[in-house]
């Protein structure tokens, strides 16, 4: 199974694109085993996990697990549970998983260079390397400022694409739900 | 050591909690371990801010006055983006007081009181470079954010995008422009050109769709006309059931060289680049030197922004053959990279 992993900031907007992606896909969120979720190592016992996932079916080339990855702060987060999905995160997104950057445009448009994080420039240049297997969502576009923050994030982390959305008005979902629907795994299937 | 358990101990590392993704992303891109015990040793860094965010965000509210407390406290922020642009004094006092009086038409229509009709469509006259899309986009978001345009966002679009090239083509396309208009803002540039093949030019049939738009659509779209100011004039006269339609001109005049300098520094700014006091000198008296016009026609705000990212690309070229780069080196633009820019215009 394929994984995309909605990464970012604590507060960019995960948990909403995630919704609205499963509302416009038409499907319940999968829990524990049947979203095959944690993949593999040991169970995340701490209370909190997010535990679920979206998985959509890419016909003959398998399924794909949409998943959100606890935020990404300035800091460790205190919950171990939390950490360890991190650390397997960021595993995935230097290798096979689908690194779904989630910046939250309204933040950039208002504060700039201030409302993004380390781990943001960092994911951006780890998406100049992995090219298809990278896309930066620019959430909450609904709101003010967030244009001039669509803007500045294509000159500041010259994404290899970028698309808009709104968990709020819906824009931009039905497009990433294609898109998810498209992709295709990187290496033969069974290799995983 | 590095060798074995790289990039394995860095995730291994980000899982303990002594190190945070941030950090242990960039050591994977630059190849290093983490040195043990030090997992805050930033040094060397790329990344410009590690500020950590201040949360400082409301949650989705439902009608009712925190709505419109809400809608309030996004107004003051897009108004403010407003006040971020450079000069432009009468033209932000003009969408301060467009915004303020649809604003109480809105409220006093929803509380059922008399209100007058109220017809925002616009005409934005100005030479190139002079603000004009920039504040129409800014203007979409006000009207989203008082609640009189459902979207806000700026559809751009110009003569090709609306005529076609045979009969009914022209109507079919100005409708499809329209219709992704809908809900914001439609920006029609060098709108002077609709006009410009007479009578039996397709443009005519543009025009006639766009005024029917304009009318039909009025709860939900606004429409702004834009061009150079002699041209619009010309073509307003020309298109008499026009000015009635588009009751509202907000001129952008050229920007005086001082404010074109300080346009320049806070582009600068906002891509982390600076000049040095030499360059800085330089860049004023090109800004003022005669023979040497960035108002008019040459593209006043653009000319600039075209200007800097020609001396952005000097500035790169210049380092080129320097091996040891610091921030410092990075960030700065001398004098002799706005001398290459001017002479490569
Ligand atoms: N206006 C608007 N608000 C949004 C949108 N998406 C998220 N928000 C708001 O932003 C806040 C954070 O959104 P979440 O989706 O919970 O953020 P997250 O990235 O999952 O955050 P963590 O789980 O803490 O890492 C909430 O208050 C949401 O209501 C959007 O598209 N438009
Ligand atoms: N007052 C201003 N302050 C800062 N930047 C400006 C200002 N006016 C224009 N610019 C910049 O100049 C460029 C051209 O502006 P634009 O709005 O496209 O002009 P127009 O539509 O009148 O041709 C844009 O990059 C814009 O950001
Ligand atoms: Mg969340
Ligand atoms: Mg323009």
């Amino acid at each position: 199974m394929r994984e995309a992993l909605l990464m970012g900031q604590p507060g960019a907007g995960k948990s909403e694109i995630l919704r609205a992606l499963a509302r416009t896909a038409r499907r319940r969120m999968e829990r524990g085993r049947a979203a095959g979720f944690p993949a593999a190592g040991r169970p995340p016992g701490a209370p909190g996990l997010p535990g679920e996932a979206l998985v959509l079916s890419l016909g003959r080339w398998g399924r794909l697990r949409v998943w959100e990855v606890p935020g990404l702060g300035s800091r460790p987060l205190p919950d171990p549970g939390l950490r360890w999905l991190q650390s397997r995160a960021l595993a995935l997104a230097v290798t096979s998983g689908l690194v779904l950057h989630v910046v939250d445009a309204a933040a950039v448009g208002a504060r700039g260079k201030e409302a993004l994080e380390e781990a943001d420039w960092e994911l951006a240049a780890v998406g100049l390397r992995r090219g298809d297997g990278y896309l930066l969502l620019a959430a909450q576009m609904d709101r003010p400022w967030a244009a001039t923050g669509l803007e500045r994030l294509r000159r500041w982390l010259e994404p290899p694409a970028v698309l808009p959305v709104s968990a709020r008005t819906g824009e931009g979902i039905a497009g990433l739900l294609r898109y998810l629907r498209r992709v295709r795994p990187l290496r033969p299937l069974g290799s995983r | 050591m590095v060798a074995v358990s790289f990039p394995a101990e860095l995730w291994r590392r980000v899982e303990a909690g002594t190190l945070s993704p941030g950090e242990a992303l960039r050591l994977f891109r630059t190849g290093s371990a983490p040195t043990a015990g030090t997992p805050g040793d930033l040094s060397g860094s790329p990344s410009p801010s590690r500020k950590s965010r201040v949360p400082a965000r409301t949650g989705p509210e439902a009608g009712g006055e925190a709505a419109e407390a809400e809608r309030l406290r996004q107004s003051l922020a897009v108004l403010a983006e407003l006040d971020a642009l450079v000069g432009l004094e009468g033209v932000k006092r003009s969408v301060r007081e467009i915004g303020a009086m649809a604003r109480v038409q809105e409220l006093r229509r929803r509380a059922g009181l008399a209100t007058g009709a109220m017809t925002l469509h616009m005409v934005f006259t100005g030479h190139p470079g002079t603000g004009k899309t920039t504040v129409a986009r800014i203007l979409g978001r006000f009207f989203q954010a008082l609640g009189i345009l459902p979207r806000g966002h700026l559809v751009e679009v110009e003569r090709a995008d609306l005529v076609g090239e045979y009969i009914g083509h022209t109507a079919v396309k100005t409708r499809e422009t329209i219709r992704r208009a809908l809900g914001g803002v439609l920006f029609i540039d060098e709108a002077y050109s609709l006009a410009r093949g007479g009578e039996k030019d397709f443009g005519k049939e543009a025009i006639d769709c766009l005024v029917k738009a304009a009318e039909d659509h009025r709860q939900e779209l606004l429409v702004i006309l834009a061009g150079y100011p002699a041209e619009m004039e010309w073509f307003l006269v020309q298109n008499p059931g026009l000015q009635s339609r588009f009751p509202i001109r907000i001129h952008f005049p050229d920007y005086s060289p001082a404010e074109l300098y300080q346009i320049a520094e806070q582009m600068l700014a906002e891509q982390q680049y600076r000049l040095t006091a030499d360059a800085r000198a330089y860049l004023r008296g090109k800004l003022q030197g005669a023979g040497w016009s960035f108002a008019g026609e040459a593209g006043n705000a653009r000319a600039v922004r075209n200007l800097l990212e020609r001396a952005l690309r000097c500035q790169a070229l210049r380092l080129l053959d320097r091996a040891h780069l610091g921030r410092e080196d990075l960030m700065t633009i001398t004098r002799r990279d706005l001398e290459e820019a001017c002479r490569s215009w």
